[in-house]
């Protein structure tokens, strides 16, 4: 379990992350999602051990990142969104040289690197020297090397930024895999659809402050208690949106273009079928009437300002 | 029970770190990869073999006594041991000035340090690696020193003393590249850096070998003959030397191996803080080995001055203040914290004596003062024991005016952390202003005595009680009154200063831990926690 607890770090002049808190349990695959510069990559990197907090701390698995830094780095895996790695070394070598500083025990070492490298599906690329791989096979091997210790918690910090698409769906139903092994991970990123498909919390962060936290429908939901219909009609829109807006459970509705008219609306999905049962009743003639789904993006737009630290 | 699980533990830390080391075997893979290292080692055995073929030719004559060819072999193994120790002169450097920094550039150090790796492993891995290499290029030179062995020119002892000598000298090299590695930030840099260092290491125990060896030439008694052996290109005629103590006789090469260790020692704790400045336990150690080496260095400065002076009354003083100037090196390290939030740099009192080895703001003072104390006293007790006479009202005026000195130059150090954002630019300022007040005015005053034609215009230098004459005891007292004024009003001014960025900075809501780590005045006591507290939410609201 990760437990964060008022997690802050100051610069000269300015505040990079305001006591951020949250807990994670095994399993959880954690989305943190910010524009640039809003603090997730500093807050990764303190529960990382890599940068020291101003104050406020991270427990992971009853291991304090102040008190026992070394421990905490036993149970992490970090990816940071840039690969770091070493020229003139093979990849079985590169993986060889973390499993040996992550203190892997030396006959336990091949068959680490064998598993990592079947997980991340590059085994062909066994005796491949690291620079001579593509860009997505480098990210897969960065993956490989976070996995040769057997972490409880992964920080992937902007793993799929420059990967193709095919690369971007392999790295995705690889970290969904590892939620499902029950490890925690943390991803940040700012593709925020994909993050969505697997992520089963999320935080928004801007300004070094976590706007929301939660599993992604609760956060979706908590931001959009209201759903938007569309209704399309023939004739007369106008007289069908005053109609509309006298509904209850109707917050407002308005023409919009084409004899669309934007319903913002409260009730059930029995009001909202009496809704279009009503439109018709009244002789409207109704060639269209769906609902527009909120995503991550729309509670991303709606409660950030683009403000960065 | 606990102790023999606590020494496995130990053993096992120890050979993970020193047989096994990871960083070492990555390393030295790469180095030995491929062609390139086949034909730079081939390349280096012809240059070596050519100038050995060189030089013997030279030396060769046809109709020459026994003992006149013996002396030729010996100018010739004199000569390739030169030649060894200008080859680790400059490989090693080359190859640890960009072990770490490259890493950096490379963005690995992240990775590494995000895995159960410590600052020693890594460096001892790193100076492991680059110390291998440099290893094989003095073995490679084997068979050639070996045949000065068999020709005459040397014995095997000779030999296996100079190489012991030449391989940890090999290792401060290699330390002092690692700490300026670590200190970089691009790779050129960190060569140009390395090799001005180890130029100026070179230059100092060249000069000092070369005095040492000049005595030994002209039959002087010199009790600094291990002096000889600190030095790469006086390797052989250092190895013989002995130092007697009493009764005993200790040769000096196991003297300046013991040097090189205690200076690697010390240079890569230096790294290792620079890797990992939030490490406590660095930091003290660091700090620890700090005290110790001025201890002795002072000391044996103090068997030196006795010896120079004979039999005339000794005033420890001068030495003590010219001794101590090397630390405006460290000052800036110790004193300047700035506001940077990547170190612990916050401030957090002005003077604490328990936080002497924490390295926090608070320390600085305490430890510079124990460092300056410790300085003096091991100046004049090294004197004393050799039975010299010590002027002991002269030196303790003059220790009283170095302790207000460098009170001075501390309150600069936090004049300037009060002043400036930027940890670089506070430590530069600190300097500059040591600058300013000791060494800019040298030239003016030589200029002025000349034109005077007296030394009145000294008077207004801040090192004068340094040339004071016996029985001018009140001016250093006097220099000390005014630098401990100085220094009062400059750390009146900076803790004003430092309140009010204070308040600037905090903003939010009021944060237990970040008030514990306010300025405090020295008299609160337990109660300031609570003080700050409510100071810091008045603050807060009435914003």
């Amino acid at each position: 379990m990760l437990e964060v607890q008022k997690l802050r770090k100051e610069y000269a002049g300015l505040t990079a992350v305001e006591g951020i808190s949250f807990s994670l349990q095994p399993g959880d695959i954690f989305g943190f999602i910010g524009s640039n510069g809003a603090g997730k990559t500093t807050t990764i990197r303190m529960i990382a051990t890599l940068l020291e907090p101003t104050s406020g701390t991270a427990i992971l698995n009853g291991s304090d990142i102040h008190t026992d830094p070394m421990q905490v780095r036993r149970m992490i895996g970090y990816m940071p969104d840039f690969f770091g790695l070493y020229d003139d070394v093979k990849v079985w070598e590169y993986l060889d040289f973390f499993a040996a500083i992550y203190e892997v025990p030396f006959r336990q070492r091949a068959e680490v690197i064998d598993s990592v490298l079947e997980m991340t599906n590059l085994t062909v690329k066994r005796n491949a020297f690291v620079q001579s791989l593509s860009r997505g096979m480098q990210q897969r091997l960065s993956l490989a090397r976070c996995l040769v210790h057997d972490p409880s918690l992964l920080l992937l910090d902007e793993p799929a930024s420059g990967l193709d698409p095919r690369a971007r769906a392999e790295l995705k139903e690889l970290i969904a895999e590892l939620g499902r092994m029950g490890k925690m991970v943390i991803v940040s990123s700012h593709i925020l659809p994909e993050l969505a498909d697997f992520c089963n919390t999320v935080g928004i962060i801007e300004h070094g402050e976590l706007l929301a936290f939660g599993p992604v429908k609760e956060v979706v939901r908590s931001f959009h208690p209201s759903r938007i219909l569309e209704a399309r009609v023939i004739t007369n829109p106008l007289g069908a949106a005053t109609l509309l807006s006298a509904q209850p459970n109707v917050l407002n509705a308005q023409v919009m273009s084409e004899g669309e008219v934007r319903i913002d609306f409260t009730g059930d999905s029995e009001a909202q079928s009496d809704l279009l049962m009503l439109l018709v009743h009244e002789g409207y003639r109704v060639i269209g009437f769906t609902e527009q789904q909120a995503d991550l993006e729309d509670v991303f737009l709606k409660i950030t300002t683009g403000a960065v630290n | 029970m606990a102790t023999r699980k606590g020494l496995t533990a130990w053993l096992n830390v120890q050979k993970r770190t020193y047989v096994g080391n990871a960083t070492s075997v990555r390393d030295y893979r790469v180095q030995l990869r491929g062609s390139r290292s086949v034909l730079l080692f081939g390349l280096y055995l012809i240059v070596l073999i050519g100038v050995a073929m060189t030089i013997y030719n030279q030396s060769e004559g046809t109709a020459i006594s026994i003992a006149e060819a013996q002396q030729k072999l010996h100018s010739f193994y004199e000569t390739v041991m030169i030649l060894l120790g200008v080859v680790v002169s400059l490989v090693t450097p080359a190859l640890a000035a960009t072990a770490v920094v490259t890493e950096r550039q490379r963005r690995s150090l992240d990775l590494i340090f995000s895995a159960p790796v410590t600052p020693k492993y890594y460096l001892v891995g790193k100076a492991l690696a680059g110390f291998r290499y440099t290893w094989m290029l003095l073995v490679l030179a084997l068979p050639i020193t070996a045949a000065c062995v068999v020709l005459g020119g040397a014995t095997w002892s000779d030999v296996l003393v100079s190489f012991t000598l030449l391989s940890f000298q090999g290792l401060v090299l290699m330390s002092i590249g690692l700490l300026i590695s670590t200190l970089a930030t691009k790779a050129v840099s960190a060569v140009v850096w390395t090799y001005v260092a180890v130029a100026a290491y070179l230059g100092l125990t060249g000069i000092a070998s070369y005095t040492v060896f000049t005595n030994l030439l002209d039959h002087q008694p010199d009790n600094q003959t291990f002096l000889l052996d600190l030095s790469p290109f006086f390797v052989v005629s250092g190895a013989p030397t002995s130092t007697t103590i009493g009764t005993l006789v200790f040769p000096n090469w196991v003297a300046a191996c013991l040097i090189c260790l205690a200076a690697t020692k010390i240079l890569l704790l230096g790294a290792g803080t620079v890797l990992d400045p939030s490490n406590s336990k660095l930091v003290r150690s660091l700090r620890i080995h700090g005290l110790v080496y001025v201890t002795a260095i002072a000391g044996v400065a103090g068997i030196s001055l006795a010896r120079f002076w004979n039999d005339s009354p000794i005033y420890t003083g001068p030495v003590a203040v010219l001794l101590s100037m090397p630390l405006v090196i460290v000052v800036p390290h110790l004193t300047a914290y700035a506001r940077e939030g990547a170190r612990r740099h916050r401030p957090n009192g002005l003077c604490n004596f328990r936080r002497m080895l924490d390295g926090t703001p608070a320390g600085a003072l305490p430890y510079l003062l124990s460092l300056v104390v410790l300085l003096s006293l091991s100046i004049t007790a090294g004197a004393a024991l050799t039975g010299a006479h010590i002027r002991w009202v002269e030196s303790g005026s003059s220790f009283v005016y170095l302790l207000a000195f460098w009170t001075l130059m501390w309150s600069l150090g936090r004049a300037t952390s009060a002043y400036l954002n930027d940890l670089k630019l506070a430590r530069i300022l600190q300097v500059v202003s040591f600058l300013a007040l000791v060494v800019v005015p040298l030239p003016l005053l030589a200029v002025f005595a000349q034109y005077d034609n007296s030394d009145t215009g000294w008077y207004v230098w801040i090192l004068r009680p340094m040339t004071a004459m016996q029985g001018e005891n009140a001016l250093p007292l006097a220099y000390a009154f005014a630098c401990a004024v100085g220094a009062g009003l400059i750390t009146w001014w900076s803790e004003v200063r430092l309140g009010k960025r204070f308040e600037t900075l905090s903003t939010g809501t009021v944060d237990r831990g970040l008030v514990e780590q306010l300025p405090i005045p020295n008299h609160l006591n337990g109660s300031a926690t609570s003080a700050k507290l409510e100071d810091a939410e008045i603050r807060l609201s009435s914003r």
